[in-house]
This record gives C-alpha cells, structure tokens and sequence, in this order.
C-alpha cells in the first residue's frame, strides 16, 4: 500500500516543479531548460573555456612540447617561438609543457576542493533546513567559520598542515564550506515550504526518501551553480595560497607557483610570468561564465 | 529621522576609519645626511641574546659594542676591550677595557656590565645562542678596566664567538628597567655603539641617530667616531624586485643582496655601484646515513659524481660562485688543499657504473633503479629561495638521468628545522655561513645530533680530531686536526658540497663604501659617507 | 534599536569563543615546535624540552587553552614568542595600517562600480554597459597578487609614480601615495561584484511603478535617477559593501606582502611560518572581531538607510 502512494506523489512532484517554474506543462519543463542552455551565450562560450580546459588536462602528455621538468640552462628565457609556444623559463623548461600540466593540477584542485565542501555543505545544508533543531548548532559553526575572512581560513589551516597542494586543497575546500551550507539552507527553505512534502510525510514516507527524491532534485540547480562558481573561486584561491608560498611546491607546475616564481624575472622574462597568469584568467573566466549562465538558465529568479 | 541623515552618519563614520591612522606618528626629520639602508628582513628582537636572526645583527652592530671586533681578514681586533691575555693552558680570557666609553644613556661603561652580560646570556632561558659559551665556567670583575674569563676547557673558538652580534655588551640598569620588555622598542634599549634607536615601525622601517659621543670605534674602521652619517634607516621590503628598484629609485641607497639574474642588467646600466665580495659560505646537500640505501657509501659517492655543480653555478648563481670540493672554501684558516686530489668531480658514467656495481639495476632504460625489490628513492626536504628554487630542480633532474627518484618537498623556515630535527629527510639541501673551521665541529661532532649533525655521523676517531680543534692550545696541532677531519668527510662522501657563492650588493653612485666586512657587511656604517 | 544592538553584539560572543577555539587547535596540532624557534634550530635537544616547559607546551591542551582563556580574559593576550613583546603592540601597531587598506579600498570600490554601475544600467545595451560588462569580467578572473604585480611593476617601478613599498600615516599627502596602489589592488576583486550588483538592482529599479511614474510626473532624469533610483539600488549595495570588507581584509594578506605594508595580513602570514603561536592567535582573533563588528554596523546602516526596517 505505501509503495503505491509513494508513486503517486512522486508522479505529482514534478508538475509541482513546473509549478513553481510559471505554471508551464509538464512535458515542456525540460525543452524550455534545453532551449535557454543552448541559447545563452555565457554558457556556449564557459562551456567552450572549460571543455578546452579539460581536454588539455586529459591529453597534457600528448601536447607537451617536451617534460616540463626538464632543465635546459643553456637555453633559458628564450621567448615564444615555433620549438616553445610560450617560451623557456629561468631554468629553460618549456612553459608552454608546464601551462599544460597545470591544467590538471588546477583542474584537480578546483573539483577535490568544491568536491570536498559540496559533499560536507550540501549535507550540513539539507540537515540545517530540514530538522529545525538541527538547525541551530549547524549555523552556530558556520557561523566561526564565516568569522574568518576565506582566504585567512585557508591560511590557518595550510599553516597547520603544512603548505602542500593537497593541503591547500583541503583548505580551500573548508573555507568553502560555509557558503555551500548557506544556500543549500535556504534552498531547502523554500521546498520545504510545499504542501506536497507535508502530504509526504503525512502518510509515512521516510525522511531519507523524502530528502533524496524530493529535496535534492529540487535544490540540484542551486547545487550545480554554486559548485561552478565554486571551482573558479577554488582554483583562484589555491593559486594565491600557492603564490605567497603555502600552495604547490616548486617545481610542481602548479599557475599561482610558477607565477610567483617568474616575479622575480619579471624584468628579464615578463613572459614567464605572463602565461600561467593568462592561464588562470581564463580558466575562471570560463568557469565563471558557465555558472552565471547555468543561473541564469536554470532559475531566473536567482538572476541577481 | 530621515534615512538622509542616518546615511550620513555612515559617512561620517567611515572617514573616521580612515583617519585612525593618522594617529600613528609621521616621518622622522633629520638635517644631517640620512642613509637608508633597503634589508631583506625585519630585526626579531633588539636583545641580542634572545636572538640569531641574521637581520637582527644589522641593528645590533649599530646599536652596541662588542668586546673584540672581527677584520675582513678573520683576525680579531679590539673593539670595547684594549686588549687581551689568553693563559698558556687556554682557560683564562683576561680583557683591559677601553676607558672613557659611556651608555648612550649618559653612565659611563666599566667591567661590572661585562660581567652581566655574560652571566645573563649564560644563564638565560630561551636565549638560542647560549650554549656557544658554555665553555665559561666564571667570569670576574677585579677591577672597572678588567674582566677575566675562566673556561671549564680551552675553546679555541672563544674570541669569534665574543666578536659576534649577540656578545655585544649591554647596559644592566636599562636591561633590569625594562626587564622582558628589553629590546622591543624606543626607550628599551642602551648601547654604546654609535647609533641611537629613536623610530621602530615593525616591518616597515627602524630609524637610528647618530651617537655625537661616540669615540671609541674598532681599529677595523678609520674613523673612530663619531659616524659621518646623521641618520640610518633600516628599510624592510621582503621582495626582490621592489627592493632592488628602491635602490635604483633612490628611495634607498643600499642592499644587501642583490638577486644573481639581476647582476648582468645593472652593470650594464651602470646607475648603480655593484660590490661583489666572497664571504665564507657553502650550499651543500646532506645525506642522513640512517635511512637506506643513505648508509651505503657507493651510494652516496655515486651522486657525488652524479651532480653537475657547474650547471647549478649557471643556473642557480648566473656564475657567481665557485663549485665546492667541501665545506671549508680555500681562504679559511684551516682550509686542506688535499681536499683537490680526493673530491668528487663531475662523471656522471662513472656515477652510472658505480651503482650498477653496486646491484642498483635499472630495470628498462631511464626507469629508476632497484635493488632488493627497493627502488632507489629519496626525499629531498628544502626550503624555498631564490637559489635554492633553481638548484632543486637541475639536482632533480641530473639525479633522475642517473636513475635515481627524488621526491623534493619544501618547507618553510620553521617546518623545515623541526622536520630536519625529527629526522625525517634522507637528504636536504641547506647553506651555511661561517667564519672559522670549527663550523667542522659544529656539523659533525657527534654530540651535535640530531641537529645540527642532521647526517648521523658518529665516528670516534672525527670526535678526537674535533676535540682537539677546540682544546688544543698549538695552532699547528689545531690546524692538522681539521685537516684530518676534511680528509674523513670527503672520503665517506657524507655531503654533496655544492658552491660557495659570491656576493653582490648594490649602492647608489653618491654612497661611499670604503669596505665590506664579509658577511658582516656595513658592520658599524663608520667609514660610510654620502656625497 | 539599542535592544537590537545588543542582541547581535550578545549573538558575537559564542562565535568568537568558537573562533578562539579553532584558531587554537588548529594551531597547536600544528607540526613545528615553537619551543625550536625559541631555541634556534641547532639548539641541543635538553634546551629545547626546557624551553616547551617555561612555555607550557609540554601540558596537556585543554590546560593550555584554559590558561590561554583566563589571561585573554584580563586582557593579556600573551607575548611574541620571535620577538618577546607583548601581542597587543603588535596588533595595534599593524591594525591601523590593515584598516586603513581595507577603507581606503572600499572607498575606492564604491567610487568605481556605484557610478559605473548606474551608467551601465541607465544606459543599458549601450557599448558603455558593454564595455562595464567586459571589465567586470575580466576583473572577476584578475588573481589579485596578478593584479598587484601588475600596477607595482607599471606605475612604482617603470613610471615611478607612486612609491615602491611602506606606510605613511594618511593625515600627509605622502601617505595617500603610500596608500594608493595597495588600495586599488585590494579593491580589483571587489569592484566587479559590486558594479554588477548596482548595475542589477538599479535596472529592477528603474523598472518599478514609482520610477515610471516619477518620469510621467515629468521630473528630470537626473532627479529621477539620484532620488528615487539610486536610493532605492543602495540596499543591497550596502549590505555586499559589508560583506566585501572581508573580501578586502582577505586581499590584505597578498597585497601586504607584495607592497611591503605593515599590516595585519602579513603580520599573520609571518607569525604562522615562524609559529609565532600568540601572535596568530591574537592576530586571527582581531580580524574576526573586526569582521563580526563590521557586520553589525552593515545590518545598523541598513536599517539606517532603509525606512521600512523597525526594530523592537
């Protein structure tokens, strides 16, 4: 008896969906999402940047121009040119081999870091909004969390661990949580408030059910925009922990470490310096411009 | 009230954020000439005992005397003590202090500070230099003019220690006045030396006065005193690049190191004087022999041959340096020339050979080597620098050629030593300065374990030589033993002595610097003058 | 409204005592002795184990974080461990040049992206909004040590415009020179946000009935666009302003260290690779009340700026 409830409700979620969507059929939901994704320019040209990005990391080894260790002193601060695209550093490594390496590394740190705070935020988040006394001591730790401007946090916590690339991940991905658990709250706020949950409960439906069919698919789009904009914040982040030492160690070709490397030639090799830090804006650029554009597409009203 | 009005008051409040700072005191005044001096690093304390941070010896050396003074040529001459009487056995000191030296305080200097300020440093909780006088076992005070010194055991080294910052002499009525404020600002602190602190802004800058009494300068100077420089201000701008362009900008007219890349461009420019100088230094990486495969000697000898110090001299240093056969450089007393024939030159075949003798097989070529079933890895711990950030990966890189893996991972300062302490490297990359050969002692004596003996040599027969290099009274007998002992170092490869760097500093055209005092560079700033 | 103040500020204490709970144990799990940089790091092990019992360290935590608590409470917030003086002077030594910074870039934030905003919003579509559009973005991926290099390099180094490096106190012209590149560095994170914030709540503004209708009343655009537009878009400005200033306090502890400024963020920076333990304790504990205090005058000036909001 209860599992044919159970399928009632979930047939009558989605059109409850819809309504919250402006009143739209059922069946035109995901055409209308299809539609605004595609049109948007932000997410074409976000999607683009990050597509790149990835598969740059996937086939680093095959478009490396040689091992981007591999010193050559004899040829050091030789500028762009057909053998390195982007030039030779201090040592004579090939930057362009070392840009392309990066990308996993930065990569890696942004999805493990928000990876990290998404998994320990969502769940704080859906906690905190869904069981009232829960609430409370949840938001009570955020809130020393949120005492703590980001960057300080992460600093604190690479101090204590030691400044390695997986403890500024771990870092950055702490500092990160707070804001995960904020807007997964007030997320969760707003579904609850539906009638349809209480009739749910009303005739027994598990609270786990409840929070995993009901809850988290309502609240997906709120997750998958912030976790976006979360990996350029990460990477951003992580790369000026790396710049003031306490990141990825040299030689790791980790952007924020070869660019604090290269501040020293600035005067000799400004190119040095120039494409990690090319390297960086453009992959927040397109992670940035990805999420404002999955906003946008996804919940209009969310549109600040 | 009017939402007009309450906006305003965050106006209003807001500039008052802004003038809060106003409060702090402006720039300092000054008609004589000011010299302001761009350093790496802000001084930690002004209580030299507590302290043997590089950057605070800049200001002590301003600031105060001490006993005797050290030349450019590593011969020590008098400074607050005339002179000196050293007994036949080598344990008793016996000073004559100069006559006539006052505190900047007004009270004139006798024996009875002396006595103090050996007794504090030795006595001292938490004072890391401490233990360099340990070898003291009383100190007396017959008479204002003298202060004599009685060891537990001769220290041949007693005079380099009593020249260095944290021996200079302080004043006991302001140490006890300011009791465990001493040395933190204006007001907590006396010396005799020829600046006066007046302005301390941590990490920004320190501004020091001339001492118009001062008359009682080192022979190592030609002027005695008082210093030709009204003013001094030790500037702290950590980055290379500013600080370097502060000099160039003439927002400084001194740095005391100028970044190896940078040598090149500035001279060619030639708007600034570039001083190089060759102090005592070494870069060396160590080996801990208790961590295999370390405690086999072909190995360490195989990377020995294996690393290529020219490339590390053209890359790290842009050639400013000289490669290492060991710790000791040929200008230090004490230096063995056989050390040439012994050293391990540059073949990396041969490096190849050794180990492939040893049973280090490499399994597929350019893989790592194994024996055992163990491959042939080593954790590499250093610390970030300019140099160091170079020569890590050219050693990662000629080592990996060689078949070897090495994994670096740097720490900052502090980590670093603590990590180094707990034994956790299997080798380390580190530089060192020095100003005589007991620094032999001072990295192999077994008692120096776990640090700074981060190598684990314990051999009786290095100890007995190193014993006799502190407490023999012949010279000849002190000197053979250090030789003996380069000869154990080079033969069981403990070390890859890597360069002994040169020194560039830069100064503006209209800065007048007759000398520098190694690695004690402006030492007391008297000679100085700006056109 | 002095009922409502309290609360928050009664609210503040269970967060700060959290703050000083973590920053403690983060600390003190934290590999590195101080007692080895006390002692040097060549000290002999029996020196080093004195040194951890005059500190204290050699106690259990819980007894080290109840001391440390009893003395905060009278006020003592302990001794650099580098360089032997108390905490307190070095927090208000570098304080006032941090928040100086911090204003000095909010000022300069609002000064940029509230006009840019507004003029992107009124004037939307056109190649100005465009242009603001762009320079939004590209601000919003600028690293801010990419950013401060840059301006460093260019107008200290090359043009000598400005000073290379140090604090002068902001009554002098000097100290505004001093003050001005770090400033823009601190704000290149922050005003992206903030003019696309104006931009947006202006355009919903000028969307509303009151603003139509303050057009056909036939007032002039200006009137229209300062007395009823801007008015209105300032909530929410204020309240990012507010949250920014963190934003800008974090930026101070990249852009002390490349502008050699000293402030707070390097002071902190510093004490944690020396394991200055007192003063990171002292110093974290300073920011977040700084944090937790500026918090409580955004929500005080929002009430202030907006009518509708009543406090009981």
């Amino acid at each position: 008896m209860a599992t044919a409830r159970e399928d009632d409700i979930l047939i009558a979620a989605p059109a409850l969906q819809v309504v919250q969507d402006g009143a739209r059929r059922a069946g035109s939901y995901r055409a209308t999402l299809a539609r605004r994704l595609g049109k948007s320019w932000q997410i074409r040209i976000g999607a683009t940047i990050v597509s790149l990005l990835v598969l740059t990391a996937a086939l680093a080894p095959r478009l490396a121009v040689t091992d981007p260790t591999l010193p050559d002193v004899m040829h050091r601060y030789q500028g762009p040119s057909g053998a390195h695209p982007f030039g030779t550093d201090n040592l004579g490594r090939d930057i362009f081999s070392q840009v392309v390496y990066g990308s996993r590394i930065s990569l890696t740190i942004g999805l493990i870091s928000v990876g990290v705070a998404a998994s320990v935020g969502v769940a704080l988040g859906v906690l905190a909004g869904f069981y009232r006394r829960l609430d409370d001591p949840i938001m009570r730790v955020i809130d020393v969390l949120l005492a703590f401007p980001g960057l300080l946090l992460a600093i604190a916590i690479v101090g204590a661990l030691g400044p390695s690339l997986q403890n500024a991940m771990i870092a950055v991905g702490i500092s990160t949580i707070p804001g995960f658990v904020r807007i997964v709250r007030s997320a969760v706020f707003r579904v609850r408030a539906n009638e349809y949950l209480d009739a749910a409960r009303a005739v027994g439906v598990r609270d786990s059910r409840i929070l995993l069919r009901y809850i988290l698919p309502n609240i997906s789009s709120e997750i998958i925009v912030t976790a976006t904009l979360g990996i350029a914040g990460a990477i951003l982040v992580a790369a000026a922990l790396s710049f003031i030492g306490l990141g990825a160690q040299p030689p790791t070709p980790e952007w924020g470490a070869m660019a604090n490397l290269a501040k020293d030639y600035l005067d000799i090799a400004p190119h040095q310096a120039f494409f990690p830090i090319a390297a960086i804006f453009v992959t927040i650029l397109g992670f940035n411009f990805l999420g404002d554009g999955l906003r946008d597409a996804l919940d209009p009203r969310l549109y600040r | 009230m009017q939402p007009r009005d309450r906006l305003f008051v965050s106006v209003f409040l807001a500039l008052t954020l802004l003038a809060m700072p106003a409060l702090v005191s402006g720039a300092p005044g000054g008609s004589a000439p000011t010299f302001t001096y761009a350093r790496t690093g802000e001084t930690e304390t002004l209580d030299p005992e507590k302290t043997t941070a590089v950057a605070s010896a800049e200001a002590d050396f301003l600031i105060y005397d001490t006993l005797v003074s050290l030349d450019t040529d590593y011969t020590y001459k008098p400074s607050l003590a005339e002179k000196w009487v050293i007994s036949p056995d080598g344990k008793t000191y016996t000073f004559t202090l100069r006559s006539g030296v006052r505190w900047q305080s007004g009270k004139p200097f006798t024996s009875a500070d002396v006595k103090y300020t050996l007794d504090r440093w030795r006595t001292l909780k938490g004072s890391p230099s401490s233990f360099a006088i340990s070898a003291i076992d009383t100190v007396d005070a017959p008479n204002p003019q003298t202060v004599v010194l009685h060891l537990k055991t001769p220290l041949s080294v007693l005079l380099d220690g009593l020249a260095g910052p944290f021996s200079s002499i302080l004043n006991p009525d302001a140490v006890q006045k300011a009791d465990a404020d001493y040395g933190t600002g204006v007001g907590k602190v006396d010396g005799t030396g020829p600046f006066i602190l007046r302005e301390w802004v941590r990490n920004d800058r320190m501004v020091l006065a001339r001492n118009p009494d001062y008359r009682w300068g080192p022979p190592v100077f030609k002027n005695q005193g008082p210093a030709h420089l009204g003013t001094v201000i030790l500037k702290v701008i950590t980055q290379d690049a500013p600080r370097l362009a502060a000099v160039q900008v003439g927002e400084a007219q001194y740095t005391p190191s100028v970044p190896p890349q940078e040598v090149d461009r500035l001279a060619k420019e030639g708007t600034l004087q570039l001083i190089r100088y060759q102090d005592l230094n070494t870069e060396f990486i160590g080996f801990k022999l208790g961590h295999k495969p370390l405690d086999d000697l072909k190995v360490r000898q195989a990377i020995n041959y294996g690393i290529n110090k020219r490339e590390i001299i053209a890359g790290a240093y842009y050639g400013l340096g000289e490669p290492a056969d060991e710790v000791l450089g040929r200008s230090t007393p004490g230096y063995w020339s056989g050390v040439e024939k012994i050293a391990y030159d540059y073949d990396p075949s041969r490096a190849k050979r050794i180990l492939d003798e040893d049973g280090w097989k490499q399994p597929s070529p350019g893989a790592i080597r194994v024996k055992d079933g163990k491959p042939l890895s080593l954790l590499f711990l250093w610390t970030p620098g300019p140099e160091a950030n170079s020569i890590v990966p050219l050693v990662q890189a000629e080592l990996r050629g060689l078949g070897i893996e090495v994994r670096p991972r740097s720490l900052e300062l502090t980590a670093f030593f603590a990590a180094l302490r707990a034994g956790e490297h299997d080798i380390f990359l580190i530089g060192v300065q020095y100003t005589t050969a007991d620094v032999l002692y001072f990295y192999f004596k077994s008692t120096q374990r776990p640090a700074p003996n981060r190598f684990d040599w314990a051999d009786p027969e290095t100890d007995k030589y190193l014993d006799i290099s502190r407490t023999s009274t012949s010279e000849t007998e002190r000197m053979a033993a250090y030789q003996k002992v380069q000869e154990i170092i080079v033969n069981n490869a403990l070390w890859v002595p890597l360069v002994h760097a040169k020194r560039v500093v830069a100064a503006s055209k209209n800065l007048v610097v007759p000398k520098i005092y190694n690695a004690n560079q402006l030492y007391k700033m008297l000679d100085l003058e700006l056109k | 409204m002095t009922a409502y103040l309290m609360g928050r500020l009664l609210q503040a204490v269970p967060v700060l005592i959290g703050v000083s709970v973590l920053v403690f144990l983060i600390l003190h799990l934290t590999p590195g002795n101080p007692a080895i940089v006390i002692a040097g790091p060549d000290a002999p092990p029996e020196i080093v184990r004195d040194i951890e019992r005059s500190l204290g360290l050699d106690q259990p935590l819980y007894v080290q974080y109840a001391k440390y608590v009893s003395r905060l409470v009278r006020g003592d917030l302990g001794r650099s461990i580098q360089a032997h003086d108390a905490v307190l002077d070095h927090l208000t030594a570098t304080f006032p040049v941090t928040l100086a910074l911090a204003s000095v870039g909010v000022v300069w934030t609002v000064l940029v992206s509230v006009p840019m905003g507004i003029l992107a919003a009124y004037r939307r579509n056109s190649a100005l909004d465009l242009t603001t559009i762009f320079a939004v973005l590209a601000g919003n991926a600028m690293p801010v040590f990419a950013s401060g290099l840059i301006l460093l390099y260019i107008f200290a180094i090359h043009l000598r415009w400005f000073p290379l490096t140090g604090y002068r106190s902001l009554a002098t012209l000097d100290g505004w020179r001093h003050i001005a590149l770090p400033a823009i560095t601190v704000g290149t994170g922050v005003v992206p946000l903030l003019t696309r914030l104006t931009r947006s709540s202006m355009l919903e503004v000028l969307n509303q009935d009151y603003v139509r209708s303050a057009r056909a009343k036939g007032l002039r655009e200006a009137a229209v666009i300062v007395r009823h537009g801007f008015r209105n878009a300032l909530l929410p400005v204020i309240t990012v302003i507010g949250l920014q200033f963190g934003l800008l306090l974090s930026g101070a502890f990249i852009t002390e260290s490349i502008f050699s400024l000293p402030g707070m963020g390097r002071l902190i920076v510093t004490a944690i690779q020396a394991r200055d333990f007192p003063v990171v304790q002292g110093g974290v504990l300073l920011f977040s009340l700084t944090f937790v205090a500026i918090s409580i005058l955004v929500d005080m000036a929002y009430a202030a700026a907006d009518p509708r909001i009543r406090y009981g």
